[in-house]
């Protein structure tokens, strides 16, 4: 009698506690928790490097290197295994061809200034390194790394040909103030791709160095520094663009932080089946400022046409800039057909310089939001390939206006013979949009897409019409099993 | 001469302090349901939460305690006799009425066979065989709105469980002063109160054998 | 919650704590969506309606004479228009109805909504005149040229009462509504020469051709020229050009068989910009949302809402808190859904599936014998589906015709939150806490007891501070009154609604509004300024002038000087009436994330349920309204004047209908539990305080002796 009076109340208790606790609990477990903080990269402490130099003086770039060196021996050895300094990534097999091959910003060509090749002073000023004048620049050197372009906190570091530091900086001062990399050490070269502020990349420019939300909700509102989603390891700093890489590994994502299915729309969640989150997320770029969306080489050294940086150069040709670019949208599966000098092209079809890869039919293949830059830019019309100008310096073709001296020069530089033939192909290259995330508020919504309004070319991507009315690519994929 | 005795078996006192607490719980919540920017500041969402899972314990409650008193057989302790009603009742009555203020002699002893005084007796009665079980029965058929809508549809709705299950409220919250006051009309003060806590109290007619554990 | 409460009773009543009860769901994922096939047209894609040959209405094609476009003869080559225009509500707009043809004069003032043909309609007052009515008021061609603007022709804007063609009307001597019209300067019957105006044909091309001319069509109807209405609709695509004399057939536009292409037509199922011509004229969704409330955005006026995608933060309306302000101003817009989506035609065999409901036999799953494409587009039915709303009298057949929320929702699926769901879902339509607020402005009251200097009525707005349509006004929006309604599952339900008063005239113990000429002679001379003994009478100022605020019918001497006034137009016995129309509010569904969730927002006194709501500024000549019944549900709820004068509407909230915990104050019982629990008290602290004394004195004297 008594002990079932006691385990009474223990079923008492134990109801209780479950119509408290455990029903409450319930319901709840379902939906992954989107918490992002706990997963994001604390930024690196400032040292106070003021009272560190007493005694010495700089006189040139590697002086202060060579200071660096004594307190951090091994960075020099890191940033030399870096693509920031080799400007060559490591070797890899590129799709559609047997042989690895290293390629980077080194070797391969774009549609913009087309190849750093004979070219190297004024390109190089975006090394981080000092003295690459030429083909025969020392990359063993670790004196010629420059510590500076990407550590300087003072503002007043700038680099100027073969990236030597402009004349009158104090080299001191800058010394001084180094500390972890910002947005302002990144962008000094990123934020200018391309030759100037935001012409290359469309979605970073000097608008990203100190942002409002509306321009990026990460570097905006939460005032994230690039390493904070680019982690670096021994100065090897993770991501790359597809515009000289073609690969998918060591890439970042929104997943290294936010959950797979953030959204509290069930229906939203389904769409990264098919949708990176760039896609709605960077609804838009250049939102400040315009960016380049095509070049024209052809049209370069007329005297007659006026000379305006976003339409027209006697040295380059026209331009056409476009601000706040809505993206062109692509299967990516992450991988890129890469044009490699010397390629044959066919001159009657526009030649894709980097391809996104990624068909509908793939499963893990995406669309992403894309910058399409076109170009016309010269070619060897024996040899049919593209050609490697020399563009800058004596002989160049923007000091003497001269497309077959240039090609001549740039043959010699490249090892690309020149037939003497010259003409122009059209060209396309492609960005992943990834940058300027706008805030949730501004992210697509269902009717940007669909119902008709033209943001989505639904027919180029492979669906058969508006997949919210046609239905998704899973739903064709269980079409195509079942017949 | 008189003895201490145990009265209230374990068992029995945590039936009390828990049919109590659940008690007062309800009430408060109830109150706060029902006058949301009232005395009681709890918040209309947390009082229901309260006020259901309270009402389960207190059911709950009340259903071991039958069992427990069906199955001890000592359920005619609760059932009052005609004549505890007259003429004992009138008796008792008349003792809280002069006696008590004359200083005279409590006219009943307890022991713990015959622990309820007759209007004692007679009031649980009525609280324990009807007041408890409306409460209850509109409570639970409010609680089980969206489960047996048939049932609240039978009972009246809403519109009639819910008056009936406030004027109870409204009653049992008039016994738990009455109830609380006459604790103190025992030998002292305290020791009705003393005795739910401990479970042992001064008997006169009873010897200190050592029942009902 | 739920869970709890199940937890908590299946425990008790079945002994066990484990038992877990969950809602039963339907397995119907074997139900095959169609919507594959549903046809949507592409932009820039062609269309696959063919060329379409116009022909007037003698079978000739418009070229040959340049005549008037018969569209009843253009798409009759191959749909069936005559059966279009009888099965269409749109264009009948009640002339076919028993119940409005019989419906007595009391009922024709209780009506809402655009009952043009008979009813009253307190924003729009004046109606068709009646053959029984004493006095012409409006004519059947002064009633097209007035409410044809927002009417798509065909039904008694072409045919006359007996079913024939108004054209071919013989002017009898007798004066009638069909024939003759009001001469505004005599107050005279005249006969109207519908030989020369034509009918006004069920105009297709106003709701299928993207881009129709509606402007060039309102003015075709307003100058009288019916028969081209039709035509008029095409100015803008370039096919036809308005001239000097009318209008001019393209020649360019036409191909040798006398057709015009697609191309050019761009003939589609209604585009929901089309549907907005009449019923919102605010929401095109490209562009940011800007809208004035005039009658011409209808819903935007009667009830406040905005069917558009468009978030309200990007609107371009001056809206209070609009930084914050995410969600779109319609959240079935926001998912693509247009205004066909849900009003389709009835047989449609995209949506008029047979494989559910009551229709289906038990043992089957899915009815393979249904109406071909074919047949449909040879015969449309054109009675759109609906839902239910207080306000609409024509078609109430087809009342819940529509799939109403929980035709596509599921609402047991979700609402985790929600304590007894069942309950919650039985007494309050989904609307309730899915549009808890209306975030643009609505007519609150029309007073045609006194007119503006305009001849316009006083009209009021709720959820604005300052001027409606004022670009500096603050566009606060307001919260809806909940009133009892037969919600779109036919189940008496809480649900939104607006409250629209109006004061107006009527004659005698009529019910029935007096004619507006009357009222407006009464008021104003023949030049367009008021009468000088209505500027006696109101100027309060003395300025000599009446302004807006002075035009108040609050003190007898104003009323007695109306009714003078009044009774000089041949009015007898003037009398002011108030009605209050309820406004049921469908649309503007708000994304979930901003629907009510709290339960403070019902659960405590005066809250949502039961709430006081703001009628208007003061009862003109002190005439309380009464509310309407807009069907079968009782709306308990009365009108009070609040100290300042201002009308107010205050829900009765009866135990009856609903028991609100926290709303609902029990008087007696509250009461009676009240006292026997003071009594319990006080008698315990008498006893107590009692017995104390004995006892001390009963210490003190045996300390004494």
């Amino acid at each position: 009698m008594r002990s079932m009076l006691v385990w009474s109340k223990i079923l008492l208790a134990i109801s209780t506690y479950w119509v408290l606790v455990v029903s409450q609990a319930r319901g709840k477990t379902q939906s992954e928790p989107d918490a992002p903080w706990s997963r994001v990269e604390k930024r690196a402490d400032l040292t106070n490097h003021t009272r560190l130099f007493e005694g010495m003086r700089f006189s040139d770039g590697p002086s202060v290197t060579r200071a660096c060196l004594t307190c951090h021996p091994e960075a020099a050895t890191q940033v030399m295994k870096t693509s920031h300094w080799n400007w060559l990534g490591e070797p890899q097999t590129l799709p559609g061809r047997s042989e690895p091959v290293r390629i980077g910003k080194r070797n391969l060509m774009n549609n913009f200034c087309i190849s750093i090749e004979s070219n190297w002073p004024k390109c190089t000023v975006c090394h981080a390194g000092y003295g690459w004048q030429d083909e025969r620049f020392d990359f063993a050197n670790q004196e010629l790394v420059d510590c500076l372009v990407c550590h300087d906190r003072s503002g007043t570091y700038a680099k100027t040909l073969a990236g030597i530091p402009e004349k009158d900086i104090d080299l001191m001062l800058v010394a001084k103030s180094v500390g972890p990399p910002t947005r302002d050490n990144c962008g000094w070269c990123h934020f200018n791709g391309g030759g100037g502020d935001a012409v290359k990349h469309g979605d970073l420019d000097g608008s990203l160095a100190k942002p409002v939300e509306r321009i990026d909700i990460h570097m905006g509102r939460l005032d994230f520094q690039c390493t904070q989603c680019h982690r670096t390891r021994e100065h090897r700093i993770s991501g790359k663009m597809i515009s000289v890489n073609t690969s998918d590994s060591n890439q970042i994502g929104c997943t290294d932080c936010h959950s797979r299915s953030p959204h509290r729309i069930e229906r939203i969640n389904r769409h990264a089946g098919a949708l990176a989150c760039q896609s709605c997320h960077v609804p838009e770029v250049a939102k400040f400022q315009a960016t380049k969306v095509a070049w024209d080489w052809s049209t370069a050294g007329r005297d007659t046409q006026q000379n305006d940086p976003h339409r027209y150069l006697k040295a380059k040709g026209s331009f056409l800039y476009v601000k706040k670019l809505i993206p062109k949208y692509m299967w990516f599966n992450g991988r890129v057909d890469r044009y490699l000098k010397g390629d044959r092209i066919n001159p009657d079809e526009v030649v894709h310089i980097n391809l996104p890869m990624g068909r509908i039919e793939e499963p893990d293949a995406k669309i992403w939001p894309f910058k399409v830059h076109r170009a016309k830019q010269p070619y060897d019309v024996e040899n049919a390939y593209l050609l490697v100008p020399k563009t800058w310096g004596a002989g160049g073709y923007w000091t003497d206006f001269d497309w077959n001296q240039a090609a001549e020069l740039g043959s010699e530089a490249s090892g690309l013979p020149f037939s003497g033939k010259m003409g122009f192909v059209e060209t396309d290259m492609v960005w992943k949009l990834t940058h300027m995330v706008a805030p949730a508020r501004d992210a697509l919504r269902c009717v940007d897409c669909h119902a008709g309004s033209g943001r989505m070319d639904w027919l180029s991507l492979g669906y058969d019409g508006d997949p919210a009315l046609v239905g998704g690519r899973k739903h064709r994929r269980q079409l195509l099993r079942n017949q | 001469m008189s003895a201490k005795v145990l009265f209230y078996s374990l068992y029995e006192r945590i039936w009390h302090w828990i049919q109590a607490v659940s008690v007062v719980v309800l009430l408060a919540s109830g109150f706060a349901i029902t006058f949301v920017d009232g005395l009681i500041p709890l918040g209309f969402e947390t009082s229901v939460h309260l006020h259901h899972v309270v009402g389960i314990v207190l059911v709950v409650n009340a259903a071991l305690a039958l069992f427990y008193n069906v199955t001890g057989g000592v359920l005619q302790r609760y059932i009052p006799a005609l004549e505890e009603i007259f003429p004992l009742g009138f008796k008792h009555a008349g003792y809280y009425l002069f006696g008590i203020f004359k200083g005279e002699a409590h006219p009943f002893d307890k022991t713990p066979d015959k622990r309820l005084l007759p209007l004692q007796k007679v009031t649980y009665f009525i609280v324990l065989n009807l007041l408890l079980p409306l409460m209850m029965v509109t409570g639970l058929l409010k609680l089980g709105v969206d489960v047996v809508p048939g049932w609240v549809a039978l009972s009246g709705g809403l519109k009639v469980l819910g008056p009936l299950h406030r004027l109870g409220a409204w009653l049992f919250a008039a016994f738990l002063i009455l109830h609380v006051y006459m604790t103190t009309t025992g030998t002292t003060i305290w020791s009705n109160l003393a005795a739910m806590i401990t479970g042992y109290e001064h008997s006169k007619t009873c010897d200190q054998e050592d029942r009902g554990a | 919650m739920k869970n709890l409460i199940l937890i908590s009773v299946t425990w008790l009543l079945g002994g066990a704590g484990g038992l877990y009860a969950q809602d039963t769901v339907e397995a119907d994922e074997l139900r095959v969506t169609l919507k594959s096939i549903r046809p949507k047209l592409i932009p820039g894609a062609k269309s696959l309606h063919p060329d379409v040959v116009f022909l007037t209405r003698d079978g000739r094609k418009v070229l040959d004479d340049n005549g008037a476009l018969s569209l009843e003869k253009s798409c009759g080559a191959c749909h069936d228009t005559q059966y279009i225009e009888k099965h269409n509500y749109h264009a009948q707009v009640g002339l076919s109805e028993a119940s409005i043809e019989a419906a007595g004069p009391q009922e024709h003032a209780q009506v809402g909504d655009f009952v043009m043909l008979r009813g009253f309609d307190p924003l729009i007052y004046r109606r068709l005149s009646r053959s029984t009515d004493e006095k012409l008021d409006l004519g059947k061609a002064a009633w097209i040229q007035l409410l044809g603007p927002r009417h798509v022709g065909g039904g008694p804007a072409f045919r006359a009462q007996n079913g024939k063609m108004l054209e071919d009307l013989k002017v009898g001597a007798e004066v009638s509504p069909e024939t003759h019209v009001l001469e505004p300067k005599t107050k005279t019957p005249r006969p109207w020469d519908y030989q020369k105006s034509g009918g006004v044909e069920l105009n297709c091309l106003l709701c299928h051709m993207q881009n129709p001319d509606n402007r060039e069509r309102i003015d075709a109807l307003e100058q009288g020229r019916f028969r081209w209405a039709s035509t008029a609709t095409l100015v803008r695509s370039g096919i036809v050009a308005r001239t000097e004399a009318g209008f001019t057939w393209n020649r360019k536009m036409f191909d040798a068989r006398g057709a015009v292409t697609n191309q050019v037509l761009k003939l589609s199922d209604p585009p929901s910009d089309n549907c907005r011509l009449c019923h919102a004229k605010a929401c095109r969704c490209s562009d940011p949302v800007v809208f004035e409330n005039s009658l011409q955005n209808w819903s935007a006026e009667t009830t406040g809402t905005i069917f558009s995608p468009e978030p309200m933060r990007k609107s371009g309306m001056n809206l209070s808190g609009k930084p914050s302000l995410n969600s779109a101003w319609d959240v079935h817009a926001e998912r693509l859904l247009g205004c066909i989506d849900c009003h389709h035609a009835p047989n449609n065999p995209a949506y008029n599936q047979k494989d559910a409901g009551e229709d289906m036999q038990d043992h089957l799953r899915f009815d393979a014998r249904r109406l071909g494409i074919e047949a449909y587009l040879r015969r449309p039915d054109h009675n759109l589906v609906k839902g239910f709303v207080t306000q609409t009298v024509v078609a109430r057949a087809y009342d819940g015709t529509m799939r109403g929320c929980r035709d596509c929702h599921r609402p047991e699926a979700v609402h985790e939150f929600l304590p007894f769901k069942k309950t919650h879902f039985e007494k309050l339509s989904c609307q309730t806490c899915h549009i808890p607020k209306i975030f643009a402005p609505a007519r609150s009251s029309t007073d045609w007891t006194l007119l503006d200097a305009d001849g316009q009525p006083l009209v009021a707005h709720r959820g604005v501070s300052g001027e409606i349509n004022d670009p500096l006004s603050i566009i606060d929006g307001y919260q809806p009154v909940l009133l009892w309604h037969v919600d779109d599952q036919d189940v008496c339900r809480l649900g939104p609604h607006n409250l629209v008063t109006s004061w107006f005239w009527s004659q005698g113990d009529q019910e029935s509004p007096i004619r507006y000429i009357d009222l407006y002679n009464a008021l104003f001379e023949q030049d367009g300024g008021y009468h000088p003994q209505v500027i006696a009478g109101f100027d309060a100022n003395s300025d000599g002038r009446i302004g807006l605020d002075e035009l108040r019918l609050d003190t007898d001497e104003k009323i007695n000087l109306m009714k003078k006034r009044l009774e000089t137009q041949g009015v007898e016995q003037p009398t002011v009436r108030a009605l209050m129309h309820p406004y049921t509010i469908a649309h503007g569904v708000l994304s979930a994330d901003m629907a009510v969730k709290s339960c403070d927002e019902c659960h405590r006194p005066a809250a949502r349920i039961g709430k006081m709501y703001d009628l208007a500024r003061y009862a003109p000549a002190g005439v309380m309204p009464r509310l309407l019944q807009g069907s079968d549900c009782e709306m308990a709820g009365t009108v009070l004047t609040d100290q300042d004068g201002a009308l107010k509407y205050k829900p009765d909230l009866g135990i009856e209908k609903l028991y609100v915990h926290g709303a609902v104050r029990l008087g007696w019982t509250d009461l009676l539990g009240l006292i026997v629990l003071l009594a319990t008290g006080l008698g315990v602290l008498l006893h107590g305080g009692l017995r104390g004394f004995t006892t001390r004195m009963r210490k003190s004297r045996g300390g004494g002796s």
